[in-house]
């Protein structure tokens, strides 16, 4: 039982190795020689545009957090049994297309209203040619800020809007300036100076 | 006039700006720059000689590695993991010949730690900027937040949107409108194009940094992944069409 006046206190624990670290190390250590073995591909290649794969990454996200939606869903309005029928359905298709599913019949499907901790909770999918095109929450709390945030994670909308220029005076600036050179001719630039001369 | 103290420190290959507002002892800024200095032969991956470029090239091992190093590794890997890839330290060469370069999270983790360092010391109102990410506390003047400028990616003077921003706050922008710049995506390679501009808000300049990196090399859908994991943050995001796109809390930072 350590004391106040422990004298192995001071004493260091010798770091234990880190698997994670070193596995990190193995990778970045592997790349260069990879790179040399495999030259970058022509554009004639599969190589998917680096928008492209990282919108399907994206997607694979939002398609996981609908699924555990459509199998609460299940969950609310049938018999638990047919629930795994959903859940479980990712891992019975091909390694191609691990997410989809032909367990979702078209139409609008809403769950019963149920109660969660953060009180009555209601949702619906529109499901179009096998896949869940849409998903709302047409029964949700909305008494603390707490259900507000999740209202908001649960309906997530970006607001679209036109790019405008403004010039007021400004204490200092967020951008990419990554370079001591850059920033020379920056407008943090100008406001550092301004204090300097100050 | 302002009163404080005002510093502006090249290191890490950067201009950080510290403007203090409070009447502190000066001799808090040396003790802020030497630890910029310290993480910068720690962490540089143009340093052959630092820590990272050691174990990056493989010629010592984990747990050679100090706590400090350690711990930010273990951040990056557990930031790639959350990302799926997006944020990834381990892939894209690095000056020293690796591809091990933890930058991309050592920038916002040691400003904000910068900033711990001068609440220590008794600052109460100050703002760093490390080559445009930005740590705050407190107000510019009194009873005035400090007026943050989002740069406007196409004309350089002038901003994207004027922020106001006060108490404890960080925000973060990923870009390459300046030439020869460019951020990688781990998972092809090649330079992502989707995106001008990509700027986080929060409190934490840490993860503010890291995830304005992940949702450029993501493009809009990681906007609106960080929308559905990260509701305390708040994103704007320029498009190269002119269009911008922000998280709906977004609107309540913007200077009246």
């Amino acid at each position: 039982m350590p004391t106040p006046n422990d004298p192995y206190d001071d004493i260091v624990t010798p770091p234990v190795p880190d698997d994670r670290l070193s596995q990190l190390a193995d990778r970045s250590a592997a790349r260069p020689s990879e790179l040399e073995l495999n030259p970058p591909r022509h554009n004639g290649s599969k190589r998917r545009h680096a928008a492209k794969g990282s919108r399907s990454a994206a997607l694979g996200l939002a398609v996981v957090s609908t699924l555990g939606m459509a199998a609460y869903l299940h969950q609310a309005s049938q018999s638990s049994g047919s629930a795994a029928t959903i859940a479980s359905a990712p891992a019975t298709t091909s390694t191609k297309k691990p997410f989809e599913t032909k367990s979702l019949n078209d139409g609008v499907w809403n769950g019963d209203p149920s109660t969660n901790r953060w009180g009555l909770v209601q949702v619906a999918i529109t499901v179009s040619g096998g896949k869940i095109t849409a998903a709302s929450a047409p029964l949700y709390p909305s008494d603390d800020n707490r259900s507000l945030s999740i209202n908001r994670i649960a309906i997530p909308k970006l607001v679209q809007s036109t790019l405008t220029a403004q010039n007021g005076n400004v204490n200092s600036v967020s951008g990419a300036t990554s370079t001591s050179e850059s920033y020379q001719t920056s407008l943090q630039s100008a406001i550092d100076k301004s204090h300097a001369a100050s | 006039m302002a009163t404080g103290v005002h510093h502006v420190e090249d290191v890490m290959g950067m201009a950080v700006s510290i403007h203090v507002r409070d009447d502190i002892d000066p001799g808090v800024i040396s003790t802020v720059v030497a630890w910029l200095h310290h993480v910068d032969a720690t962490f540089s991956t143009y340093k052959m000689e630092s820590p990272v470029s050691q174990f990056g090239l493989g010629l010592i091992s984990a747990d050679q590695l100090s706590e400090e190093v350690r711990d930010v590794l273990t951040l990056c890997e557990s930031l790639r993991e959350e990302t799926s890839g997006a944020f990834d330290i381990g892939c894209v060469p690095a000056p020293n010949g690796s591809t091990l370069d933890p930058s991309g999270l050592v920038k916002g983790w040691s400003i904000e730690r910068a900033a711990e360092l001068l609440e220590a010391h008794g600052a109460t109102n100050f703002c760093i900027n490390a080559g445009g990410d930005i740590a705050l506390r407190g107000n510019a003047e009194p009873d005035q937040p400090w007026r943050i400028g989002i740069r406007h990616p196409t004309e350089p003077l002038a901003s994207a949107a004027v922020l106001s921003l006060g108490g404890r706050a960080a925000i973060a922008t990923s870009a390459t409108y300046e030439r020869g710049a460019h951020i990688i995506d781990p998972k092809t390679g090649e330079p992502t194009a989707e995106l001008a501009s990509v700027t986080i808000v929060g409190e934490d300049l840490t993860y503010v940094d890291a995830y304005a990196t992940a949702v450029f090399v993501m493009g809009l859908n990681g906007a609106e992944w960080l929308l559905e994991t990260h509701p305390e943050l708040d994103a704007f995001v320029i498009g190269h069409d002119g269009l911008t796109w922000e998280t709906p809390g977004f609107n309540r930072w913007r200077s009246s």
